[in-house]
């Protein structure tokens, strides 16, 4: 480099320093208590003449902390990341419909499980997108006339290998299998009874307590996670006002839950809900602060405008959050990373 | 010496870009506004909060656009009379919000005023709280899928409200509550005639719609001939999806919630 270049960059680098500190760029931080995050909103960004998104609905991280997202655009389903954001895989191109994505490790060997909601059916499938299983709409019991009835949103593994579905956006049922795929028990339904769901559009096993597995099942629009046990007995309601939460991912004692939209439900006014583990808000990052008078949450609403309408989270062996968004303009998932 | 500017000019670029990419700025989410009721006869109370550190939240009662020199939020406004309130939110180091406009609507009196009938019945779908409950005082919220359901839906192509006032009225004008969300195929009626005994007393024809993808709900407003009305017959013709929305062509549905006659005084 030449004696000039050298000067001209040294007085750029100066210049710009100097008006960016006149402009006070801070980074955010967000969050609240011991859970907050700075943004990377750029972490997950593809080019989208290769590796377009339309949806991104969920993610899961597999044994190797690869993060898996699941899209409903078929040029490819799933997209395969590392840590830093770079893609390693890419494919399927059969789930239109693709909505929900579990992961369970069975005999050190991942699998994922796939609900499709054009498709009507669920699909278990290796890391590779083989096909090992499918559950079809449950049309041969009394609950279901039609495949088209079953719009199956979300599945949860349990420990023992059981199967359990949330139709969330059809009959707000859910389903029971053992891991052979044989249908154990259907319980839930449509209504307003505290063992009924409006929008039942997640499910999560429950195992931070020891003793009994059980059951954490959204009801979105009633803002509140429901608990069952493994029978579907229903056993109480964790009532989170303000915040339409999508499913409940458990990572150590805490619950996560992307929260799609706020306050009277608007669009745009997504944030993200942290549960401690006694089913107590104690951080929404892009919220506002979780404040409990009498032993009742306050109304969330989101504060600041970091998230369109997130749809699901996933956490990493940092705790990072990495958010996966429905209807954001065909973006890809955001980074929060832990301070 | 050239090559020294060229230095500077491209070391600039480079900077800017790699901060831009560091740092981006964001938004304020636009302030919360709770109502005790949108529909009042003697007042309203009016609370707004951010909840952001150093936010400052401003407002307007006049109808006009909110900016850094508009009244500071301190406490709850009590409000007596119609108001056109618009709210915004500023923070010194984030992107002010969008603004939030708002409707109070101060009623004639609180008496129930009229009964309501529809050609046809509303969608059973959206049935409401039943066709009374266009004159209930009370709005929905514009998540009209919450319950309880407070929005009647019609998706016709045309739709006939028969109101009968319990006695004779000097009405100067009819406020029809609507809701607009262009996504779940829900518009603005295109045109609302209102007629007694077969003539013409009033009418209000839309303008040019533009395209959104928020939800919202407005008053249309149509001016009447003033004068005593026992029976008004209120035609609406929805708008028809328009080039471009997933629908295209297709009747738009009507959501109402609530019709208000304005006597004059």
């Amino acid at each position: 480099m030449d004696r000039r270049k050298f000067l001209g960059l040294s007085v750029s680098g100066l210049l710009t320093k100097t008006w960016l500190d006149w402009t006070n760029d801070e980074e955010l931080i967000i969050g609240h208590g011991d859970y907050r995050y700075t943004v990377d909103v750029n972490w997950g960004a593809l080019n989208p003449h290769f590796f377009p998104v339309k949806d991104c609905h969920e993610m899961v991280i597999d044994q190797s902390g690869r993060i898996i997202l699941l899209t409903n655009h078929t040029r490819n389903n799933l997209l395969i990341y590392d840590r830093s954001g770079k893609l390693l895989e890419a494919w399927g191109k059969d789930y239109p419909g693709a909505h929900g994505l579990s992961l369970q490790e069975q005999g050190g060997t991942d699998f994922l499980y796939l609900t499709d909601t054009v498709r009507h059916e669920v699909i278990k499938t290796d890391l590779k997108g083989r096909v090992i299983m499918r559950l079809p709409a449950p049309v041969e019991t009394k609950y279901y006339d039609k495949p088209e009835e079953y719009l199956p949103t979300e599945t949860a593994i349990a420990r023992n290998g059981d199967i359990f579905v949330a139709d969330g956006y059809g009959k707000q049922y859910i389903l029971h299998y053992n891991a052979m795929g044989q249908l154990l028990n259907i319980f839930g339904g449509k209504g307003t009874a505290p063992h009924q769901f409006s929008n039942a559009h997640g499910i999560a096993v429950d195992n931070r307590h020891g003793g009994e597995e059980k059951l954490l099942i959204t009801a979105r629009q009633q803002n509140a996670l429901k608990v069952f046990d493994r029978q579907g007995n229903y056993q109480e309601t964790i009532s989170l006002p303000g915040a339409y939460i999508c499913r409940p991912v458990i990572h150590q004692k805490q619950i996560y839950l992307a929260t799609i939209w706020s306050g009277e439900g608007k669009a745009n006014s997504g944030f993200i809900s942290i549960l401690d583990e006694h089913n107590h808000l104690v951080s929404a990052p892009g919220g506002s602060a979780p404040r409990y008078f009498d032993g009742q949450l306050q109304k969330m609403h989101q504060a600041l405008q970091v998230f369109k309408h997130p749809h699901d989270v996933c956490i990493d062996s940092d705790e990072n959050i990495y958010v996966a968004q429905w209807n954001s303009g065909a973006t890809y998932p955001i980074k929060l990373t832990r301070v | 010496m050239i090559r020294f500017y060229q230095a500077v000019f491209f070391g600039l670029l480079l900077t800017i870009n790699l901060h831009g990419q560091a740092s981006v700025r964001f938004q304020l989410s636009p302030p919360q506004v709770e109502i005790d009721s949108f529909l009042f006869f003697a007042e309203a109370k009016v609370k707004m909060y951010l909840d952001y550190p150093q936010t400052i939240i401003r407002f307007t009662t006049n109808g006009q656009p909110v900016d850094s020199n508009s009244t500071i939020y301190q406490r709850p406004l009590r409000v007596s009379q119609s108001t056109n309130l618009r709210v915004k939110a500023y923070h010194p180091h984030l992107i002010a919000s969008e603004e939030v406009g708002l409707e109070l609507r101060q009623l004639p009196r609180a008496e129930k005023l009229m009964e309501i009938h529809s050609l046809p019945s509303p969608d059973q779908r959206y049935p409401g709280q039943g066709l009374q409950s266009l004159s209930d005082a009370k709005k929905g919220p514009v998540n009209f899928s919450k319950e309880p359901h407070s929005w009647l839906g019609w998706q016709v192509d045309t739709l006939v409200l028969f109101l009968e006032f319990e006695e004779a009225l000097f009405l100067r004008q009819l406020s029809f509550s609507v809701l607009e969300h262009q996504p779940s195929w829900i518009f603005s009626p295109c045109k609302i005639i209102v007629s007694f005994e077969g003539t013409t007393v009033g009418s209000w024809e839309i303008g040019d719609a533009e395209q959104t993808s928020m939800v919202s709900a407005q008053f249309l407003e149509v001016p009447l001939q003033e004068q005593d009305y026992q029976k008004l017959k209120v035609t609406i013709i929805p708008a028809v999806l328009p080039p471009g929305h997933p629908g295209q062509g297709e009747v738009a549905w009507i959501f109402m919630d609530e019709i208000i006659p304005q006597i004059k005084r």
